[in-house]
This record gives C-alpha cells, sequence and structure tokens, in this order.
C-alpha cells in the first residue's frame, strides 16, 4: 500500500482548495495513511465479473422537453451572496 | 405518549388545541434543551401562527390533514425558506434558503408546526452530532452519552419528547444509528422513494430523507406522506404503495433472513436483545433463515470511498461566493476558497474531502473509487440474491449502545468501523428500519435493524409493526412533554 507523502498532501489539499498548516501536517498524514490502509482492504476483495455498477433502480436518461418554467428570482439568488452588486456576485472585492 | 393519530384526534375532536400543544413543545425545549443540545435553531413565532391557524380551521368545523398542528423538527440540512440552514458548518452560517425542500413542502400542505431546526454533525459527516459546529446532542437516557449521528438532534429531540417526530437524512445509517441509541423508530427508506430536493448534499447516490418517530405506526404515516414523486428530484418515483393500511396484517410465513456477517463481534447485551428479537420473530410465526453474504465484509471500506469521492464533488460549491461564510483577507480569487473553505469546514469534513479527491485523483482512481464502483454491484447482487430466499433481513443497527461523549473524536477509522451495520443498506439502496428491542446495564437502549427489498417499505413496516407489538420496549421518557 503507497504511504500519502507530504508533497501528495498539499497536491490533493490543492486539489481539494483547502490549506493545510505546517502545524496539522504530521496528524494529517497519520490520519490519511490510517484511513488508506483502511479503504485498500477493498483490493483484497475479488469482485463478480458482471456488476458494473450504474445506478441503484436501473434508471436511464430521459430528456424532458425543453419547456420555460419560472425560476428562482434574480434578487433572490442574490440574498445570500456575501457580496453582490449590479444584479451580480462579487467575487474579490473585500480585502 | 400519543401516536401523531391520536394527537390528530384530540386535536380534531376539539379535546386539545394546537396552541395548547404547540405552548407545551416550546416551553418543554425552554426548559430541557440547554441539556439535550438537540435544537440549534427555534422558531416559535413560526410555530404559533401555523397552530393559530389549525385551530381556526377546527373552529371552523373543517377537517384538517392528518399532521396539521402537531409540532415536529426538521434536520439543520433540510432548506426552510427564509428559517437559517446551516448543515452545523460554519460554512453556511446566516445562510436562509430561498426555496423548500420538497418533504417541507409537503408537510406545510398538511398545516405541520415547524418548532425549529435540529442539531447534525457538520454537512451530515459523522456518528455522534459531535462535529457540529454547536457541540454534539446529548442521549436523553443518559446524558453523558451521545444521541448518536448525524440526525443526532432529531433523535434526541423525539426521544426527549422535544418534538412529536423529526425529519432526518440518511447516507450511511444516520437516522438509524441516532434512533437506535435514543431508543426511538428511524426508518431510511429506499433511495428513490422521498424527493432529495432542498437536501443539502452529502454524497447523493446514497442519500435519504426519511422519519425519526415515536412508534412504527408514526414512521409509517410520515413515510406515506413525504414519499411522493418529485419532478425536481430525477431518482425520485415516490413510494409504490401506501403502507399504513396494511400495517397490522399479520406475519406469519414470513421469511426474516439472519445474514451471519451482520453479528461478527456482536456480543452482551445487544446479542442477548437481537436473539431475543429473532425469537419474537418466530413467536409471531415467522421463520428464520441464517445464511452468509461474504460481500458484506467489504461494505466499509466502500461506502467511506463512494461518500467521501462524492462528498469532495458536493463541497466544491461552497466558495465564498454565492452564500455562506467567506474569508476576511486574501490575495487572489484561489487564496480567498482556500481561506474560506479552510475557515469554514470543520476537520472532519476537510479530512473527507481530502480523501475523497484522493481516491478520485489520477493514479488512485482505478484502485480506489472504480474497484469501490465494481464492488457496489456485487453487494447490491448480493442482496438482491437474498431477497429471493427471504422476505426481509434481520440484523443490529449498531455493534453497541450509545457511545460516551468525545469517543468518536479519537480515531476516525474507529469510529467508521461503527457504522458495518448500517452502510450496507445505502450501497444497495434498499430501506432499512431501527426499532428499540431492549436496553443495556446501563439503560441505554439498543436497537434492531430490519431490511427490505427495494420499494417494499410495505412489508417492512408490517414486520416492525408486529414486532414492535410483541417486545413491547417503548419506554416513557422523564424528559419533554408528556401528555
Amino acid at each position: 500500500m503507497a504511504k500519502v507523502t507530504r508533497e501528495e498532501l498539499q497536491q490533493i489539499a490543492t486539489l481539494s482548495k483547502l490549506f493545510i498548516a505546517q502545524e496539522d501536517e504530521e496528524a494529517l498524514l497519520k490520519e490519511m495513511d490510517s484511513i488508506i490502509a483502511f479503504a485498500d482492504t477493498i483490493n483484497q476483495a475479488v469482485s463478480d465479473g458482471d456488476t458494473d455498477f450504474d445506478n441503484i433502480n436501473g434508471l436511464s436518461n430521459v430528456f424532458r422537453a425543453d419547456e420555460v418554467i419560472p425560476s428562482i428570482a434574480q434578487e433572490d439568488v442574490l440574498k445570500n451572496a456575501p457580496e453582490a452588486a449590479n444584479g451580480s456576485f462579487l467575487v474579490r472585492p473585500r480585502r | 405518549m400519543k401516536t401523531l393519530s391520536q394527537l390528530h384526534d384530540l386535536l380534531q375532536r376539539g379535546e386539545l388545541s394546537s396552541r395548547e400543544l404547540t405552548e407545551k413543545y416550546l416551553s418543554a425545549i425552554e426548559r430541557d434543551d440547554k441539556e439535550l443540545n438537540a435544537y440549534v435553531c427555534v422558531t416559535p413565532e413560526e410555530a404559533l401562527a401555523t397552530a393559530d391557524r389549525v385551530d381556526e380551521k377546527i373552529r371552523r368545523g373543517e377537517t384538517i390533514a392528518p399532521l396539521a398542528g402537531i409540532p415536529m423538527t426538521l434536520k439543520d440540512n433540510l432548506s426552510t425558506r427564509g428559517i437559517e440552514t446551516t448543515c452545523c458548518s460554519k460554512i453556511l452560517s446566516g445562510y436562509r434558503p430561498v426555496y423548500d425542500a420538497t418533504v417541507w413542502e409537503l408537510l406545510q400542505k398538511q398545516d405541520a408546526v415547524l418548532l425549529g431546526k435540529t442539531n447534525m454533525d457538520e454537512f451530515a459527516m459523522g456518528s455522534s452530532s459531535e462535529t457540529s459546529c454547536f457541540g454534539g446532542s446529548r442521549n436523553p437516557h443518559n446524558t453523558a452519552h451521545v444521541a448518536g449521528g448525524s440526525s443526532g438532534g432529531g433523535a434526541a429531540a423525539v426521544s426527549g419528547h422535544l418534538a412529536a417526530y423529526a425529519l432526518g437524512s440518511d447516507t450511511g445509517g444516520s437516522i438509524r444509528q441516532p434512533a437506535s441509541f435514543c431508543g426511538i423508530v428511524g426508518l431510511k427508506p429506499t433511495y428513490g422513494t422521498v424527493s432529495r430536493y432542498g437536501l443539502i448534499a452529502y454524497a447523493s447516490s446514497l442519500d435519504q430523507i426519511g422519519p425519526l418517530a415515536g412508534c412504527v405506526e408514526d414512521a409509517a404515516l410520515l413515510f406515506d406522506a413525504i414519499s411522493e414523486k418529485d419532478e425536481r428530484d430525477s431518482t425520485c418515483s415516490g413510494r409504490r404503495e401506501a403502507t399504513l393500511p396494511a400495517l397490522r396484517e399479520d406475519i406469519r410465513g414470513l421469511k426474516v433472513g439472519i445474514p451471519a456477517e451482520y453479528f461478527t463481534g456482536i456480543g452482551g447485551d445487544v446479542e442477548k436483545a437481537l436473539l431475543h428479537a429473532q425469537e419474537t420473530f418466530r413467536e409471531l410465526g415467522a421463520e428464520l433463515v441464517p445464511f452468509s453474504m461474504p460481500s458484506l465484509s467489504y461494505a466499509l471500506p466502500v461506502y467511506y470511498i463512494l461518500a467521501c469521492a462524492e462528498a469532495s464533488s458536493n463541497l466544491g460549491r461552497y466558495d465564498g461566493i454565492r452564500y455562506g461564510y467567506k474569508a476576511e483577507h486574501y490575495d487572489s480569487i484561489h487564496d480567498m476558497m482556500c481561506r474560506t473553505r479552510s475557515e469554514g469546514f470543520g476537520r472532519e469534513v476537510q479530512r473527507r474531502i481530502l480523501l475523497g479527491t484522493y481516491v478520485l485523483s489520477s493514479g488512485y482512481y482505478d484502485a480506489y473509487y472504480k474497484k469501490a464502483q465494481h464492488l457496489r454491484g456485487t453487494i447490491v447482487h448480493a442482496f438482491d440474491e437474498a431477497f429471493t430466499r427471504c422476505d426481509i433481513l434481520l440484523a443490529p443497527t449498531v455493534p453497541s449502545t450509545s457511545f460516551p461523549l468525545h469517543f468518536t473524536q479519537q480515531d476516525p477509522v474507529l469510529t467508521y468501523q461503527t457504522d458495518i451495520c448500517t452502510v450496507p443498506v445505502n450501497i444497495a439502496g434498499l430501506p432499512g428500519i431501527s426499532l428499540p428491542c431492549g436496553c443495556d446495564e446501563k439503560g441505554l437502549p439498543i436497537g434492531v435493524q430490519l431490511i427490505a427489498n427495494r420499494f417494499e417499505e410495505r412489508r417492512l413496516l408490517q414486520a416492525a409493526w408486529n414486532l414492535e407489538q410483541a417486545l413491547n420496549f417503548h419506554k416513557e421518557s422523564e424528559w419533554g412533554v408528556r401528555l
């Protein structure tokens, strides 16, 4: 089983858009290792040959008619935004 | 305690007003919730306004809906228009949804009285509700123990009589486990019977909303009320048939499967109570069918890989731009998102996002995610095969009774392992119910879990009702409202 390296942990954190402080690295590496060792037990399992899983209830995709229906008002959508201006979300300002 | 239908009759006949009932619950919350910490938000004004509306309908001689005027609660991951919904996470602090979850819409049509939102593990990730940013809920049977999780607040509220019923969500046992710990009934319906619209997503292929209730009859009534087809959740086709009308049919000849793997490592009072439940089924005329399901031994890692993978994707939406918390200081967009997420998510949530990202990343995808999906198919097959030989399955809900406070904060893998009996049902999309079947030497409740094939809630609830009546394990609580 592969052990998670410090570099890997930082790379995963970047992909996850999370910061890992240096003082947390050690503890997190240990936890990740034990969780991944636990996850790794599935690689001892032999699965049936023909059980590719798609979805539980055997659903298949169906397209509905493309009809215009009322949706949530723009003003409501913006109600929860930390910052908004001119009917849009503000991505950066506060610093 | 009164069942929901008894409460309904009292209200309809004018022997009790909804305002009177609601005020009793509100003052019980005021008195007891400091200790139980079941609620993260109480909504007295809304509750009393609905109660008055119901009382007015009764005064005018109208026939009210079965759940009208009855005080209840919703888990804090169910969207309620205008009422703060945080998933007990700092990252959603202050978030007030601008739409209602479908289940809440259905209950509002019946004039249900919402007392407030209940505590949970942050984003439903946990087994004790202690990952909540508001601190954990305590067990009404013994406050040195947890209520369980993730729907711990709802279970504590129902068990402590701070609500007549609650709705929770169950991704890997989050309704059944706290129900077992708190000595109440918890139903996780078939995947696709209850709309997930407005349920804040954790792992979309596993999440399902269901009731926490005082008895099986209440759970059946609630299941029938919320299991409607919904265009806004493409996986939701609704229930096949109502469960309440058939609840009291006898179960002679029912084949109850006993899968050996569920019982490994089970001992002491839990084992004794489970054996007693089996014997009770036999006395009711059911036939016990012992058998083995070897693929279950991989259910737990399969669950954690898939749930974390889905969570890492679902929780990508919390970026500090559209809703919730936003970091104060940053240098760039990337910096803003990373700071927002690192400051806003708790440790367990971050751990699961990291694990999910890891198992989906190039180089590990085949060994973990793909392999787990394949094994999910194997487990689904094993259940399909089991249901050709049995009508329902019987298993423990949890290998133990409720954990002492802070137990789950020690070792994540040890904590994950306590979900061993609940996750298979979610993996296979099956309905499962937990009901009380005994107590340990400390007086903490033990739950028995019954499992049926997909869309067979009717048979499941029938079996559960018969077992419940024969076991007669419902205990009065010292907490909350007594009627």
